[in-house]
């Protein structure tokens, strides 16, 4: 059938979990443009047929079947690629502006770009606000204290605060910090919110 | 915003001389509205500003002030909930620019300079996105399909914002004579008055400009 | 030094500043460790909480950190080694301790700077501490000044008499010196605990709460149930507390309904003194107690009759007692303690009943003190390495500050099935060992040894276990004895060696023997001798000074060398 593995694309991407990447299926990707080529080729010679020899109609169903399939190989294909930008810019939210290497290893080097194009312009649009700029991707949750308290998950070096001092991320300790300075680490999952 | 402690910067610089507190009312407002509605509200730069302004002062003064000192914590507390107000009206605006960069773009060519939803830096942001996202479509699809299947219309296939969306909204100011149903027949349109402090569940396209000038808050 | 005005010479101190606290692994330094941590809470004080384990850790803990923090707190921990040589702090690193361990280090109370104690207030704890003068001496007092300062006057008049004179004074001085420090280290002990202190530290700021005082309840009552303070230092621990319940409660009431339901409230109780009971059956939690396991010898068929016998005299149906204590009758129940105490009388058993606390939180079960420490203390010697497969694999630090952290906390009850499953281990190995005789008397202490392969074993290598082991086990092998023989093995003392995690080495663990109220336990110092007479390979890297390890192949000379050095 026509489509399908168009199809199975779009199955790929809804399948994946929120808020994850799955690696890009550039086969798949190829194997659809490749399906396009040949039935558009098809067309062209059915096409060349019908305007040599009007009176035989027979292939023009075809015609329109294989263009209709085109076409929605195109929106298939187009769909794919648009929502694992969407899941890409949802990952940029979370992790910042630097992506852990599991998800970039399941990107396409053009998604790569993309990604660093997206980040520039966000980066320009937040540096724009006020006079030092202004991070969006911090503050996603209403604020309840200024100091939370966090648990290391797991060894992370050493973390400079904002005031110049540094501390010593190690597994399992537990640290009473200024919130804002570890929104961001939860988010990467190295420190854990203790209520 | 608790103006009485010295340590709050009330900036009275605006035009109109308004306290801190009522801004910061101000950006409530726009953020509560922008949360709710389906398009993208008019960019409100006058308050944002304002905002930033203010947050900037109040850094320097909880950075001049000694650390153990009650207040600094609760200023820092007030600070971080205004940020995060402010962040997220931003955040909010920036979502709904991504999901209808096209359409926005095109609208604000259309509309002209004198109402302008984006402002000077979202619509470059837009710009970038479009951008981007065509580009990426067609260096990885669009060029390898065949020649006839090339084109990419971003404002067609991309989405536009659902204007019929039903909204809950409280009266402000009253306003008489709002029509309800204008696809309905002209000769029996469906007028209702709006009361202060009434509430009603109403399709977003007809209190748009009501939602704008403030006669409306969406709830 | 010590510290007069923790007030203002801790508190005010590190309030500005960002703080390393370093807390021992025992349920009385977690619950200081929660008092501090609300305090530090309402200050905002930003810190940053490590567990530390043995001596090593402290150590590597303090080093891996000293480049980020000035002001170090150490709690449980550190009080009785010398913290200037085993972590050489830079000067302008400050350290306060709040330790329960006894005897103090005398550098750390006599040394003018960098270390600070945190004792209790008005004590007799700072009067045992030898007086200065007796220790340190202003002219050529320290050791090396006067190597120096010897051999220089030597050479200038060797023959003079004052010299003579002064030599012999300072020889004298030496000796009694000497002595006075043999003395005081002989035996270590526990303190008050450092979870009070904390909290008449939090109630002199005026910020103490109840849920502070429970922690200080649990504190003190973790002493107690560990043996590691005696009954007349509990119950005065206890009557203060009792005070500062009183004076909470009486807050309480002034503040009129305004407390919601699902507030704590804490309860002052002349409890059973049986493990778990409201948890378990009655009839679990009388055979794997200390008191009523040993004292009916449960390990014995005949001890089992007894306790039949005893439940039968109480009047309790037997599918009653062997029921949860929840299902059981509410008639039983509410009556359970005076029945009890009737009965216990007759069959010779004491101490049936001790003053403790107890908490509840809204509508839910109560919960003893005791329950939460043996809750606690399974959570901190937890083993099971086929721990639930959950996503995070937490320490058992960490698990055991969240099980402390409410009363409702489902950790909490998670340890007390933990606890469950290591009071049978106790009971059961407890049992045998009796039973095949491996008690045995060494004239001076008695000796058991733990063989390498046997069940429970990975539990055997915990040092808290094992401690808690080694008391259930001499109390049974008391009641196993004659009543000749009984009260000569009072007096004695009893050595376990269990394998050691480590490869190829033993863990050693002496207890004091039963008749030794206060519980002050000598092995801290005799290990030492031993291990340095014989020159035996070991490690002394416990905080408990009566917990070693030593190298397989030098057990029997050392051991053979405690003999001699305690006849």
């Amino acid at each position: 059938m026509f489509g399908e593995k168009a199809l199975d694309l779009i199955r790929e991407v809804h399948r994946t979990r929120e808020g994850s990447l799955g690696p890009y299926n550039e086969d798949g990707v190829r194997q659809v443009l490749e399906e396009m080529q040949v039935l558009y080729e098809a067309n062209q010679q059915d096409v060349a047929q019908l305007v040599q020899n009007d009176s035989d109609q027979t292939s023009l169903t075809a015609v329109q079947i294989r263009h209709d399939s085109l076409q929605r190989n195109k929106r298939c294909l187009l769909a794919y690629l648009y929502n694992r930008l969407q899941k890409i810019r949802a990952l940029r939210w979370e992790f910042g502006s630097v992506l852990p290497t599991d998800v970039r290893g399941n990107m396409s080097p053009k998604e790569i770009e993309w990604f660093t194009k997206y980040n520039r312009a966000l980066a320009n649009y937040m540096r724009s606000l006020g006079n030092g700029g202004l991070d969006l991707t911090q503050d996603l949750h209403p604020p309840q204290n200024v100091h939370i308290e966090v648990r290391c998950v797991e060894d992370k070096g050493e973390l400079e605060l904002d005031d110049g001092s540094k501390i010593l991320l190690k597994k399992n300790s537990l640290h009473y910090l200024p919130r804002s300075q570890c929104e961001h680490l939860i988010r990467q999952g190295v420190l854990k919110h203790v209520t | 915003m608790d103006d009485t402690l010295d340590i709050s910067g009330v900036s009275e610089e605006g035009e109109e001389q308004i306290t801190s507190e009522q801004v910061f009312q101000q950006l409530e407002e726009i953020w509560v509205n922008e949360r709710l509605s389906p398009n993208l509200m008019l960019c409100r730069t006058d308050i944002t500003e304002c905002i930033l302004e203010q947050m900037q002062e109040m850094e320097e003064n909880i950075a001049r002030a000694k650390k153990t000192d009650l207040k600094v914590s609760l200023h820092q507390l007030e600070l971080d909930r205004i940020r995060y107000v402010l962040s997220s009206y931003l955040r909010c605006r920036l979502e709904k620019i991504e999901k209808h960069a096209a359409y926005l773009i095109k609208k604000e060519s259309s509309d002209g300079p004198s109402v302008s939803r984006l402002s000077p830096e979202e619509f470059m942001f837009a710009k970038e996105l479009t951008s981007g996202v065509t580009s990426h479509l067609t260096a990885s699809a669009l060029k390898h399909m065949p020649k006839n299947l090339q084109t990419l219309n971003l404002e067609d296939s991309g989405k536009v914002p659902n204007l019929d969306h039903y909204v809950f909204l409280r009266v402000n100011k009253a306003e008489e004579g709002i029509i309800v149903d204008c696809e309905t027949d002209v000769q029996n349109e469906d007028k209702i008055d709006l009361e202060v402090d009434a509430q009603h569940i109403m399709r977003y396209k007809l209190i748009e400009n009501l939602v704008e000038n403030q006669t409306v808050s969406l709830i | 030094m010590l510290i007069t005005d923790p007030v203002k010479d801790f508190f005010q101190k590190i309030i500005e500043e960002r703080v390393l606290v370093m807390v021992a692994q025992d349920v009385d330094g977690l619950c200081a460790c929660k008092i501090l941590q609300s305090l530090f809470k309402c200050d905002h004080v930003q810190y940053t909480l490590v567990p530390v384990e043995d001596k090593q850790d402290l150590v590597t803990e303090f080093d891996s950190h000293k480049e980020q923090y000035k002001h170090m707190v150490l709690l449980n921990c550190g009080g009785s080694i010398d913290l200037l040589e085993i972590l050489e702090p830079d000067d302008d690193v400050m350290i306060y301790v709040i330790d329960s361990r006894r005897p103090i280090d005398l550098v750390n109370f006599y040394c003018e700077r960098q270390v600070y104690l945190i004792l209790k207030q008005n004590q007799e704890e700072a009067q045992l501490i030898p007086d200065y003068d007796h220790i340190y001496r202003n002219y050529d007092s320290d050791n090396e000044d006067s190597d120096t300062e010897y051999e220089q006057s030597s050479k200038r008049h060797k023959f003079d008499q004052e010299t003579l004179e002064k030599k012999r004074e300072k020889r004298i001085w030496e000796e009694k010196r000497k002595e006075i420090i043999f003395d005081y280290e002989e035996y270590s002990y526990y303190g008050t605990s450092a979870a009070l202190i904390l909290y008449e530290l939090a109630w002199k700021m005026s910020k103490d709460d109840i849920t502070m005082l429970w922690w200080a309840i649990i504190g003190v009552t973790s002493q107690y149930q560990n043996k590691k303070i005696g009954r007349e230092k509990y119950i005065s621990s206890v009557l203060e507390l009792q005070g500062h319940l009183s004076r909470l409660n009486h807050r309480e009431e002034d503040n009129e309904n305004t407390t919601s339901i699902d507030s704590i409230k804490i309860n002052f109780e002349h409890d059973l003194d049986i493990a778990l009971y409201r948890h378990w059956s009655l009839f679990e939690s009388l055979c794997h107690s200390l008191n009523t396991g040993t004292t009916f010898k449960v390990w014995t068929n005949l001890g089992m009759k007894r306790l039949h016998q005893f439940l039968a005299e109480m009047g309790i149906p037997l599918t009653q007692c062997k029921q949860s204590f929840a299902f059981m009758e509410t008639k039983t129940r509410d009556n359970l303690q005076t029945l009890v105490q009737e009965s216990a009388e007759k069959f010779g058993l004491r101490n049936i009943k001790f003053h403790s606390f107890t908490a509840q939180c809204g509508f839910n079960h109560k919960l003893c003190a005791s329950d939460v420490v043996f809750s606690v203390d399974s959570i901190l010697t937890n083993t099971e390495s086929s721990k639930p497969e959950s996503y995070e694999d937490n320490s058992n630090f960490v698990d055991a500050l969240e099980g402390l952290s409410r009363i409702t906390s489902p950790k909490l009850e998670e340890g007390l099935q933990l606890a469950k499953v290591q009071l049978r281990a106790i009971k059961n190995n407890v049992g045998s060992f009796i039973d095949i005789g491996q008690v045995l008397s060494y004239g001076p202490f008695l000796y058991t040894n733990i063989k390498e392969g046997s069940p429970d074993c990975t539990l055997f290598a915990q040092p808290l276990f094992l401690v808690t082991f080694s008391h259930f086990l001499l109390h049974s092998y008391m009641r196993s004895l004659g009543k000749s023989k009984r009260d000569r093995a009072r007096n004695l003392p009893l050595v376990i060696c269990s394998p050691s995690p480590q490869e190829g080495s033993t863990m050693v663990v002496g207890i004091p023997p039963l008749s030794e109220e206060s519980r002050k336990n000598l092995f801290g110092n005799a290990f030492h001798h031993a291990s340095e007479r014989t020159k035996s390979r070991t490690q002394h890297h416990f905080f408990n000074p009566a917990i070693i390890t030593v190298v397989n192949e030098d057990r029997s000379k050392f051991i053979d060398a405690l003999i001699t050095i305690m006849s």
